[in-house]
């Protein structure tokens, strides 16, 4: 078995990282122009890198699909279901942070924009493989039918979240990172949460996957 | 105290409980981990598995 989670010195890095990023969202940045309520501006620190990971996790489970299909390794079939798992809580995750910052901005938690549908379209993809999995019983032939079904659905995420809504006109804004729309100090917030979320999400994933390697062994002495 | 702190204040409660919750689980799942490795008869799934095979031109020698 790999390393599990992270190390003694990695978690209180992490556990640091976070804190320090919270106080410096409420302490660090005034609020921003341009929004109905600026104070709620500083969501962004959450939403953003949530989201972002939620498409690296669902790219994860790519990767290690297309791994198991070339090997056969249960092991890689174990980081493949781990990475859509993290993928969908984190999609989930800004899910919610995006419905409560609608609210705050455009007045509705729910206002059917082109990201909005589109995320729910791709929680309801993700939650077929979830399905899938749970419908097949025997555990080469599951993991299998899932590593085709992931990179099968590697397509419609793409697109869903970085095609439709650019081609639709939306109330979401776009490439606000990319554009320079942030201010400085927003945007050192703002690079500081994506690291340390990042780290968070490396240590959830990891201890994913030592778990479904500690059931894999105990499944194997179960049928021994 | 301004409501913004007490916001900050309250998520980083949340987050001291998340980060105490993943702590606790990151020892349980490594002490089951250990528990796993020194169960009696257990072998990991990459290890080689010892076969005995005749060596050529030893068996059936005269």
């Amino acid at each position: 078995m790999e390393r599990i989670g992270l190390s003694t010195g990695w978690r209180i890095v992490c556990g640091a990282w976070m804190a320090g990023v919270i106080a410096a969202a409420f302490i660090g940045v005034g609020p921003a122009a341009g929004f109905r309520e600026p104070e709620a501006a500083r969501i962004l620190f959450f939403h953003v890198p949530v989201a972002w990971l939620a498409v690296l996790g669902f790219l994860g489970a790519t990767f290690h699909a297309v791994r198991y299909l070339r090997r056969r390794n249960p092991a890689a079939d174990i980081r493949a279901v781990a990475s859509a798992e993290m993928g969908f809580l984190f999609c989930v995750l800004a899910t919610l942070s995006g419905a409560l910052f609608a609210r705050v901005q455009w007045g509705a938690a729910w206002n059917w924009d082109p990201r909005q549908t589109s995320i729910v379209a791709l929680l309801l993809v993700y939650a077929a493989y979830f399905t899938l999995r749970s419908a097949v019983a025997e555990p080469e032939r599951r993991a299998a039918l899932s590593a085709v079904y992931a990179i099968v659905a590697t397509l419609p995420m793409l697109f869903l979240v970085f095609i439709l809504p650019r081609v639709v006109e939306s109330l979401h804004p776009a490439d606000t990172v990319r554009s320079g729309g942030m201010s400085p100090d927003y945007r050192v917030v703002f690079f500081a949460a994506l690291g340390a979320f990042t780290l968070l999400y490396l240590w959830i994933y990891r201890l994913r996957v030592a778990v479904g390697e500690l059931e894999r062994v105990a499944c194997r002495h179960s049928m021994k | 105290m301004s409501p913004l702190h007490e916001v900050m204040v309250v998520v980083l409660v949340i987050w001291a409980g998340l980060f105490a919750y993943l702590w606790r689980l990151d020892t349980r799942i490594r002490e089951g981990a250990r528990q796993q490795r020194e169960a009696p008869g257990d072998q990991p799934d990459d290890a080689p598995e010892a076969v005995l095979e005749p060596g050529p031109g030893r068996l059936g020698e005269e």
